[in-house]
């Protein structure tokens, strides 16, 4: 896998092997003022906020994200993804619940979110989109300063250290519905989370 | 179907991973690979992961194949991930856990299980380290390797089941302390497993591999074992999930362990009626008992004592079947 953590503009670029034509885009946002509105844009399907707008709360870390990211991938080669945009479905395989709906409400953008992550996958077809529209941006760079115009919040690296401080715990225990004994140790934490979106939708 | 056409269709699966054959059973083949699928590699680049392939079979008709390709492979990490939501440590003593690779990626549908590599390589007998499977740190190699160090004479000497005289039992065992406790706490580990409703299917001496882990000890419990309470700093992993299943039934699980006194004694015949079945069954026990303790549940006791009876009829049965077969 390559893994281009460029500092000086905080934007995570990451492509797997598997899947050399693919990249994306990740950014990470803390103090968002304006998730109510961008959602509101979601609603109302506007095109300009064509990516994936994840709550970051439900992560451990970067390699839980890169699972679901991997496993996306892998539905979109053997024809199985679920929900109507590749966009809702990084969203959806984060999630371990069958119901898009609910899965896009608990792991995507909320209205009070002050904590944001934003996705962009370059490189692969949208199966039903229209590809005439080239009013989109579309390189790399293109996509990277229109995030930052669409999401009012500060940039950060998008590291494990920053993710570990917004991650909720109890939030992860009731979303992947883990009961009352979870572990307390992080990496077998870690471990069953990637077992549960590896194993979405079986 | 040709090892070399299993291959070229992994690597139209998995395009630009280098793989290498690690084994080829009946129904999958295992690869070896140093990338991870979706992580960066690291700078000390000698890491592995294992793949595992059940591919299709060109003689099964296409729709019942793809089914059970997908059966097979979705039954195993199954089972994997159950087995990790179920142990909230590593700890098979203290919280009656039961250690497995974790499960890293899948393509269900194509038959692919991404699996963390457990265990190491084994030095030769000249001591050299050879990075191949064949030495890896399963059970049966670890056994191998110190039933070696016993001198040629003795073994030329021993017969299955023979009493092995005092002196030298004291000898072996003296070396081998390890192993007692390493084989007590694999029982116990297998106990655990059966707690929990699942059977193996497969348990073998090269099924479980053992994971250098300096930091563990057998603290705190009160079972037979000798002063030294080390494992050779040696934890155990099970692996190979492919034939398990879930069972609360006394039959399944009696089953189980004679499956492994079975394969225990064909790899390790001299050894393993008189010390190596004994030790693991000790665990066993010991495992029903640390959980009852626990629960302060009296049930685990009469499971456990259940099971063990229905261990002598299934033996019974095996004899019987062997003296007509
Ligand atoms: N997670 C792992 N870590 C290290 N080695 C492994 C792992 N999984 C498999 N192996 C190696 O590959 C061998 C075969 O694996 P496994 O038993 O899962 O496959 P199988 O096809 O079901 O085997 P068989 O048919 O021989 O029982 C093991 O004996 C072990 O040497």
């Amino acid at each position: 896998m390559s893994f281009n953590l460029n500092k000086s503009d905080k934007s995570l670029i990451i492509s797997f092997k598997q899947f050399p034509d693919v990249e994306i885009l990740i950014l990470l946002f803390s103090n968002v003022r304006n998730s109510s509105e961008i959602k509101e844009n979601l609603l109302s399907s506007n095109s300009s906020y064509n990516y994936s707008f994840i709550n970051p709360k439900n992560l451990l870390n970067l390699e839980q994200l890169f699972s679901s990211i991997y496993k996306t991938l892998i539905n979109y080669k053997n024809n199985e993804v679920k929900s109507k945009t590749l966009n809702s479905e990084f969203i959806f395989q984060l999630s371990p619940n069958k119901n898009i709906f609910d899965s896009i409400k608990r792991f995507g953008i909320a209205q009070d979110l002050k904590d944001l992550i934003v996705l962009k996958a370059l490189n692969i077809e949208e199966k039903e989109i229209d590809k005439t529209d080239h009013s989109q941006p579309n390189s790399l760079q293109d996509h990277y300063k229109h995030i930052l115009e669409i999401v009012d919040g500060d940039l950060i690296e998008p590291n494990d250290e920053n993710i570990s401080k917004i991650t909720d715990l109890d939030l992860i225990r009731k979303n992947y519905k883990l009961g009352k004994e979870i572990s307390t140790d992080k990496q077998i934490l870690l471990k069953e989370l990637i077992g549960v979106i590896q194993l979405k939708g079986y | 179907m040709s090892r070399d056409l299993i291959e070229r269709k992994a690597l139209l699966l998995l395009p630009h991973i280098p793989l290498l054959v690690v084994s080829q059973g009946a129904e999958a083949i295992i690869f070896q690979t140093s990338v991870h699928p979706y992580l960066p590699q690291l700078t000390s680049s000698d890491s592995i992961y294992i793949i595992k392939y059940r591919p299709s079979k060109p003689y099964r008709h296409p729709i019942l194949d793809k089914q059970i390709t997908k059966h097979r492979t979705l039954n195993e990490s199954k089972l994997l991930l159950k087995l990790l939501s179920l142990s909230n440590s590593n700890d098979i003593i203290n919280d009656g856990a039961v250690l497995t690779p974790s499960l890293i990626a899948t393509d269900i549908p194509n038959g692919l299980i991404w699996l963390q590599f457990v265990g190491h390589f084994l030095n030769d007998p000249d001591g050299v380290n050879q990075k191949n499977f064949n030495n890896i740190s399963s059970l049966k190699n670890y056994l191998w390797s110190i039933e070696k160090k016993i001198p040629l004479h003795i073994h030329s000497n021993l017969k299955e089941d023979d009493i092995i005289s005092q002196s030298l039992e004291k000898s072996i065992i003296s070396i081998n302390y390890k192993i007692k406790n390493l084989l007590t706490l694999i029982g116990i580990e297998i106990a655990n497993l059966h707690i929990f409703d699942i059977c193996h299917g497969d348990l073998t001496s090269s099924n479980i591999i053992l994971q250098k882990n300096s930091n563990y000890i057998l603290k705190g419990i009160n079972i037979d074992i000798e002063n030294d309470t080390d494992t050779d700093g040696y934890l155990p992993y099970l692996i190979d999930f492919g034939l398990s299943f879930q069972s609360n039934l006394i039959e399944d699980k009696a089953v189980d362990l004679y499956l492994l006194e079975k394969a225990i004694i064909s790899t390790h015949p001299l050894f393993a009626n008189n010390y190596y079945n004994v030790w693991l069954l000790n665990g066993y026990k010991t495992g029903y008992q640390l959980k009852s303790k626990k629960l302060n549940n009296k049930s685990y006791i009469n499971q456990h004592k259940t099971i063990i009876k229905r261990l002598d009829l299934v033996r019974l049965r095996g004899r019987k079947k062997s003296m007509i077969g």
